[in-house]
Parts: C-alpha cells; sequence; structure tokens
C-alpha cells in the first residue's frame, strides 16, 4: 500500500513487504513474524477502527420563523454556543469534551489558554532561569551578564504556567539561588578591583 | 507556607493531595543534539488521552490522542540497535587495532596507548550501554484521521511495557477487540484512512520539512574536487596542491557540518542522509591516517594516502550526487513539480 496525497495506507500492513497482518496476529500479546519477510511486529487494533467518522453538512432552513445558524443563515440551528451564545447548524457545532462551542470560542480557548486542553505549545521558564545560572560553569564571566536575567525570569515567571505534567518549582528557587550568589560574588570582585586599583 | 507548597508541588499538613493528572510511560527518545538542545520526547497517560511531550530547548510542545479515538498501535522490531552495536563495536576494535600496531610497530609509549585506550573506552561503554538498552523498534499510532509515530516508544522492552498500560487505558474506553471481530469486518479494518496535517513546528515523521538537498550537493561536487586533486597529486606530487587540499578538507568539514545541520528533521530519504554519516567517517578515518602513519616513509605514506582519498571521494561524490539526482526526480514526480526544482 503505497501513500498517495491526502490518504495513507492503514498501519496494519507489514512495512516491509507490505503485505497485510493476520487477523489473529492482532492483540495477540506478543511479538508474531511476518511470513513473507520475517519483520517482528505486534498490532493492537482497538474498537474504533470500525467507526468511520463522518461529517456533518447542517439542515437547510424549511421556515423563515426557525432560528437559523449565526455563521450560515440559511442553515437550520441546533444547538448553543457554551462559550458566547450564539446559534450554531450542526455543522459549525464543535464537540469538545461533551460540551459545545463554535470555532472562534474553540480558537479563542487556545490562544488565550483558556482550554488547557487545547494548548499545544508551553514555554519552560524555570528550565530557562536555571540553564543562565548554571551557565557560568562553562564560562564565567557571562554571569555578571546572565544572572540577574536568571533571577529576574525566574521572579517574573514564578506563577506562569509551567509543563502540563507535574513538575515542582525547585528549579526557580536554584536558579534564584545561584544567580543571587553570583551577584554577589560579582559586587565583591568589583569592589575589589576598584579598592586595590 | 504558599511557597513550600508549591515547591513540593502539592499540599501539605491535612490538606489532601492534589490528584495526579498524568502518568509517565517507560522510553524516552532524545534527539542527536539533546545535550545543546535538550531536544526529548516523552509519553504520559491521562485520563482521557495520551500525552505525547515533545522537548526542544526550553519549551515543550503537547500532542494528544484520545483513547476513543485510537484506532491502531502497531510495534516493528528494527535493526537500527544492532546497526549501531556494529558502528561502536566497529570503533572500538579499530582502536583497539590501532594501539596494537602502535605498540608493536611504531613504538608507541605512555601518550599514545592512553589515548587510543580512552577513546577506546568511550566506544566500548556506549557499546556496552546501546547492548543493556536492547533491541529497538518502531511504534507507530494511528486514528481515523492520521497515523503518528511515539519516537520514544523505540526500544523494545520499554515500548512493549508502555502499550501493554495503553491497552488497558483504551480498552476501558472503546471495550476489547478480537480477531473474530477483525476478521467480519475484513475490509474496514484494513481499508486506506485519510490523513491531514500536523501543527506547524511539530517534530515527527509525518511533519519532516522538506529539503532538496543542495548541501548535499555541494557536498558530492567538494568530494569530487578532492578526487581530482588527489588523484593528480598521485601523478604530480606538488606543494600547491596539498595547500589546496588542505583548503578543501577546511570547506568539507564546514560543509559536512552545515549538512548535517540541515538533514535533521526532514524528508530526505535515509540513503542520503546515510551518505553524509559515511562521509563523515571517512574524513576521521583519513585523519586518523595521516596523524597514525606518519612515522612511515614518507613517499610511500602520501602515495598510499592520495590513492585511498581518490577513490573514497570519488565513490563518496558519484554515490551522493546519484542519491540527491534521484530523490529529487522522485519527488518532483511524486508532487507533480518540474525538475530541477
Amino acid at each position: 500500500m503505497s501513500s498517495s496525497a491526502g490518504y495513507s495506507a492503514s498501519l496494519l500492513y507489514c512495512t516491509k513487504c507490505g503485505e497485510p497482518f493476520p487477523s489473529e496476529a492482532c492483540n495477540a500479546g506478543l511479538l508474531q513474524q511476518c511470513v513473507h519477510c520475517a519483520t517482528q511486529y505486534q498490532p493492537l487494533v482497538f474498537p474504533a477502527i470500525l467507526h468511520r467518522p463522518e461529517g456533518q453538512t447542517g439542515e437547510a432552513l424549511v421556515r423563515e420563523e426557525d432560528a437559523s445558524c449565526f455563521y450560515h443563515p440559511t442553515k437550520k440551528a441546533v444547538i448553543v454556543c457554551e462559550g458566547c451564545g450564539v446559534f450554531l447548524c450542526a455543522l459549525c457545532d464543535v464537540v469538545f469534551k461533551e460540551r459545545h462551542f463554535c470555532s472562534k470560542c474553540i480558537e479563542k480557548g487556545k490562544t488565550k489558554g483558556k482550554i488547557k486542553d487545547l494548548e499545544h505549545h508551553r514555554v519552560l521558564y524555570d528550565d530557562l532561569a536555571l540553564t543562565l545560572a548554571t551557565l557560568p560553569v562553562l564560562l564565567f564571566w557571562v554571569s555578571l551578564l546572565t544572572a540577574p536575567i536568571a533571577c529576574y525570569i525566574a521572579i517574573r515567571y514564578w506563577n506562569a504556567p509551567g509543563s502540563l505534567v507535574p513538575r515542582t518549582k525547585i528549579r526557580f528557587l536554584f536558579a534564584i539561588v545561584l544567580s543571587l550568589g553570583e551577584m554577589v560574588g560579582w559586587f565583591f570582585l568589583i569592589r575589589y578591583l576598584v579598592m586595590k586599583s | 507556607m504558599v511557597l513550600l507548597d508549591s515547591l513540593l508541588g502539592h499540599e501539605i499538613l491535612g490538606m489532601p493531595l492534589k490528584e495526579k493528572e498524568y502518568w509517565k510511560l517507560p522510553g524516552v527518545a532524545r534527539d542527536a543534539f539533546t545535550l545543546v538542545n535538550r531536544g526529548r520526547n516523552y509519553l504520559f497517560l491521562g485520563k482521557d488521552h495520551l500525552l505525547m511531550i515533545a522537548n526542544s530547548w526550553f519549551s515543550e510542545t503537547y500532542k494528544r490522542f484520545y483513547y476513543r479515538d485510537i484506532q491502531a498501535i502497531v510495534l516493528t522490531k528494527t535493526m537500527t540497535g544492532k546497526i549501531y552495536n556494529s558502528v561502536y563495536g566497529g570503533t572500538a576494535a579499530f582502536f583497539g587495532i590501532l594501539m596494537a600496531i602502535g605498540v608493536g610497530f611504531w613504538g608507541w609509549r605512555e601518550v599514545g596507548i592512553v589515548v587510543t585506550a580512552i577513546f577506546m573506552g568511550i566506544f566500548v561503554m556506549i557499546l556496552l550501554i546501546n547492548t543493556l538498552l536492547g533491541a529497538t523498534c518502531v511504534t507507530t499510532l494511528q486514528t481515523a484521521v492520521h497515523t503518528e509515530r511515539l519516537p520514544s516508544l523505540g526500544r523494545l522492552r520499554s515500548a512493549r511495557k508502555a502499550l501493554h498500560l495503553i491497552q488497558a487505558k483504551v480498552e476501558e474506553v472503546q471495550g476489547a477487540m478480537d480477531a473474530s471481530i477483525i476478521d467480519a469486518h475484513h475490509d474496514l479494518v484494513f481499508s486506506t484512512i485519510s490523513v491531514t496535517a500536523h501543527p506547524k513546528g511539530w517534530r515527527s515523521n509525518d511533519s519532516r520539512r522538506h529539503e532538496n538537498g543542495r548541501s548535499h550537493e555541494i557536498l558530492s561536487f567538494l568530494f569530487l574536487a578532492d578526487a581530482v586533486i588527489s588523484a593528480i597529486h598521485v601523478i604530480f606530487p606538488h606543494i600547491s596542491l596539498t595547500v589546496l587540499e588542505v583548503a578543501l578538507a577546511a570547506s568539507l568539514i564546514g560543509v559536512m557540518i552545515w549538512t548535517i545541520a540541515h538533514q535533521v528533521h526532514t524528508d530526505l530519504p535515509k540513503g542520503v542522509q546515510c551518505v553524509v554519516w559515511v562521509a563523515l567517517a571517512y574524513i576521521y578515518i583519513s585523519l586518523m591516517w595521516i596523524v597514525a602513519a606518519k612515522p612511515i616513509d614518507p613517499k610511500y605514506w602520501s602515495f598510499a594516502y592520495h590513492i585511498f582519498s581518490a577513490i573514497g571521494s570519488s565513490v563518496l561524490g558519484c554515490v551522493g550526487l546519484a542519491l540527491v539526482y534521484s530523490w529529487r526526480r522522485q519527488y518532483a514526480r511524486r508532487t507533480h513539480t518540474p525538475f530541477p526544482e
């Protein structure tokens, strides 16, 4: 099964010889061997494979007094958006986590980070602060610049959302302690050099 | 107290613990420059979805696969681990042989022995770690609209453990499926699926950047130039040619670094990418030759080296060019764009 634009082969074919896996090999819980090319594989198949998603088109408006879709005035409204309250046809109805939204609310939730499950990118400020604080291990003199930046980032983004997966604030704390230590070190070094000169 | 709570990541002193949202699955994929860019890939089990995290520099990119949408997951055992092992083993053996020759024929003392022993030790250690990590595999997940490779499940042992946990979660939502059901719906199960685009910046096999192989082409031409100069050097040895060779070697190393950086996460075929790594090994061997073979009679050494260089560079140049042009032709045919682009 070769790939073509817009369509791809099902996974249930041997990647080497292209032969389909035998049904009994699926969900067997063991590594199986392709009878044609001896490639070892373990396929898991779930009931979702039997359901093909069908797109909704939206029902046309029959009577003039019927409520119409906010985005498609000729289509019949079937539901209200739970985010902004506009009427939606079946085509505009986006079901997310068993709730109904319009595409604009979904987009807003994604860009403003209001819907956590739609977020696909986060900056790890704690890692950034800690790296800036520990960078002087390699280059001592850069700490003159990186220490205050690390300290600023750690304090400024202390409450900013970090990784989606559980993570403590220990990196921020280390970054603050290290960068403060570096700044104190620089203070005494400069003071010493000034006094000496 | 708030500070302490946030440091520990949960409530304390009689307050209930925060319910854990994600459980990490075994396996992690690191990219080639992980020490610099912290490029890693993990999988986490959530309540209703599988979370894939691609870590790069100081940010994370997420992809969620809801249990109700997962249609199939296929794990395929690969030879990658064995190939890496043979490369590491071969390199360790090379240093071992070099040390033996150095001690036996060239009268190496402490420094030479220690340096080669360190290199040999490093490669033996990498070989050992790679062997202990076990066999390699590729794990791919299918939903109704796309297929996605799960890079963190690249080792057979951890992948099978993870699959067991994922299977339990998916079956909790969808129920189990056996061979009789698959047989009954054979056509539906083995039919094609539609594919959607991946989010921008997402790093996976299915969303690789297109690369036309310009840097590979330049590298191949540089190798051909090196082959020509080496061949001339065999017949008419001259200092000006040596100077030219040194300049060419410096540009080769520069272009090679550029090419390696360029080919990461691209759609270039494995063969084209492989040629660059072989070329890197070839340059490395050439340098070792220059360093190790100096005590031999200079005339004989120079003659042998330039023959080796002429053959090696011409093979790499020709193979590299042939593969790049073949790739461009294939790409043009597939996307209906004129060749050359």
